[in-house]
């Protein structure tokens, strides 16, 4: 009975304090300890928010952080202008495939599959970067010993006009008694307007003119002051030879040696005879046969040093490498290796009709590290 | 020691929703009751009260980027706000560029608005039908009889679900101020 009466004067100041506000039932005498307790919670309870209100809002804020989100995302930074707007609701964008454009993301639940996926995804990845690092060492280490060594003519410029002569000789004299006597070369020309001769008989000519050889200039011969024949081993009695038409030596044409032309040295026309050939006008390339590998040097392998060396060398008729210079050095001790191993190396010999000669040849060493 | 780990986990939760804004709602949650609570005390009307809620949490969620954290309660920064928006209501209102400062004290110096928000956050803890009870009658401002007929239950029932409501709220209040 006492709790009906409670609930009917309750009910009854509450129904006040909805209508007229908080002050209406303090002043009432009826109430006792006990109400006045309900009723100062009822008048606290009269500003409640309506919990719509709070849901509402709360997707109102979690809408504006996903497109907050979106923005930041995407790189501009207009974070408080964006979030200052009042939402347009509901936003189908978002209510529609919120994923698909990224949006809301962070809302959904972590599943742990997902990082373990992801976990044993990265871990086979690096296990293929560390698999394919140590290969890649291990492949370097194995090319370090692969150098390529050819054989390639890049030497000396030989107008095509004296193709034909380099095969050649020369030879002359004029009919001594004794054989020519020793000496060296004149200066080699193009064209030759006067003969060379150790005994000259016309000792006031009309128009002196050096004495030449026609030949290329590749071959640097001893000189001294004495003109003559270099292969000739009388050194006292100077002689022309006993050769004809000028020239120095056993042969005829001006020329220095047994030959025939104005050249030097066992052959026909010019040029050097008998000797060392250039590889072309009949004369075949040598072609390497046994090719050991020459060695990194430490210190280029460490400088990771790469490049080509190119040496000069005569292939003589036996087709081993004689008189060996480099011509163009890439140090690190890299010219030493290639040196030392092409001097190991072994050549079928350039042949000229059908025999073997020595030919004057550059050979290339390339250095790579792979 | 227990305010020192509050206020560790405000500050992670705050982090949070610095990199991350969608998180903005467990703070939202948190502190909602407060700030309402707090305007509705100024301005003595819900309608407004919600309005002004609405826009300290938009703002709030702008400026997150920007909050520096200090030391103080992350409640402090929202009631600054607050503060600012009732200053210019009461300057819309009235015309006045100047706003009496005693106004606009902000929470822990008036135990009434503790405790109202204290009580919005006991009514969620409520059993459904005396929250409904409640809600329908103190937020909708529905009769007894109305409330009966929705829910189709006797007038007397409702008003006992009313009664055992309050005395609840009541119960939950002294404990929690215990």
């Amino acid at each position: 009975m006492a709790n009906l009466l409670l609930t009917d004067r309750l009910d009854g100041f509450i129904d006040g304090i909805l209508a007229g506000g908080e002050l209406q039932f303090a002043d009432s005498a009826a109430a006792d300890g006990e109400t006045c307790e309900l009723l100062e919670i009822a008048a606290l309870m009269r500003l409640m928010p309506d919990p719509k209100f709070k849901a509402t809002l709360k997707d109102d804020l979690l809408l504006r952080a996903v497109a907050i989100e979106g923005v930041q995302t995407n790189g501009h930074s207009h974070l408080a202008s964006v979030a200052a707007k009042p939402v347009p609701r509901p936003t189908p964008p978002i209510h529609i495939l919120p994923t698909l454009l990224g949006g809301g993301a962070a809302t959904y639940p972590v599943h742990r599959s997902n990082f373990a996926l992801s976990f044993v995804g990265h871990a086979v990845a690096v296990a293929l970067l560390i698999t394919s690092g140590l290969w890649m060492a291990k492949r370097d280490a194995a090319r370090n010993h692969l150098v390529d060594g050819s054989v390639v003519d890049v030497g000396i410029y030989v107008p095509n006009s004296a193709t034909k002569d380099l095969h050649g000789g020369g030879g002359g004299g004029d009919a001594s008694k004794t054989i020519a006597s020793n000496g060296s070369i004149p200066r080699v020309s193009r064209e030759q307007f006067t003969p060379p001769v150790v005994v000259i008989h016309n000792q006031n000519p009309k128009l002196p003119v050096e004495p030449t050889l026609v030949a290329p200039p590749v071959i640097p011969l001893p000189h001294n002051n004495q003109t003559g024949n270099p292969l000739s081993a009388v050194l006292t009695a100077p002689s022309n030879g006993v050769g004809l038409a000028d020239g120095i030596g056993g042969g005829s044409r001006g020329g220095i040696g047994d030959g025939i032309g104005s050249g030097f040295g066992i052959g026909i026309g010019g040029g050097y005879g008998g000797s060392i050939f250039k590889v072309g006008g009949g004369v075949s390339e040598p072609r390497v046969i046994y090719r050991p590998e020459p060695e990194y040097s430490d210190e280029a392998r460490k400088a990771r040093v790469q490049g080509t060396v190119t040496i000069a060398a005569v292939i003589d008729p036996q087709g081993r490498p004689q008189n060996l210079r480099v011509v163009n050095p890439i140090g690190m001790g890299l010219d030493e290796k290639a040196v030392e191993a092409v001097r190991k190396w072994r050549f079928q010999p350039a042949m000229k009709d059908l025999r073997p000669v020595a030919v004057l040849v550059n050979i290339e060493v390339s250095f790579r590290l792979y | 020691m227990r305010a020192l780990e509050i206020g560790a986990d405000e500050k992670l939760l705050i982090e949070a929703a610095q990199r991350d804004p969608a998180r903005f709602s467990e703070l939202y949650e948190r502190n909602f009751e407060r700030v309402y609570a707090y305007i509705a005390h100024r301005v003595g009307d819900r309608e407004e009260a919600q309005d002004l809620t609405s826009e300290v949490f938009h703002e709030a969620l702008a400026s997150i980027g920007r909050f520096e954290w200090r030391g103080a309660p992350f409640i402090a920064w929202l009631l600054g706000i607050a503060a600012n928006r009732l200053a210019r209501r009461w300057q819309r209102i009235t015309g006045q560029q100047e706003v009496p400062v005693e106004d606009f004290d902000f929470a822990g110096s008036d135990g009434q608005i503790e405790q109202r928000a204290m009580l919005f956050q006991l009514v969620e803890e409520l059993p459904p039908d005396q929250r409904q009870v409640i809600i329908s009658r103190f937020v909708y401002q529905r009769s007894l009889k109305e409330i009966a007929q929705e829910l189709q239950r006797s007038e007397g029932a409702i008003k006992q679900l009313q009664l055992r409501a309050l005395q609840n709220l009541r119960t939950q209040m002294n404990r929690k101020r215990d």
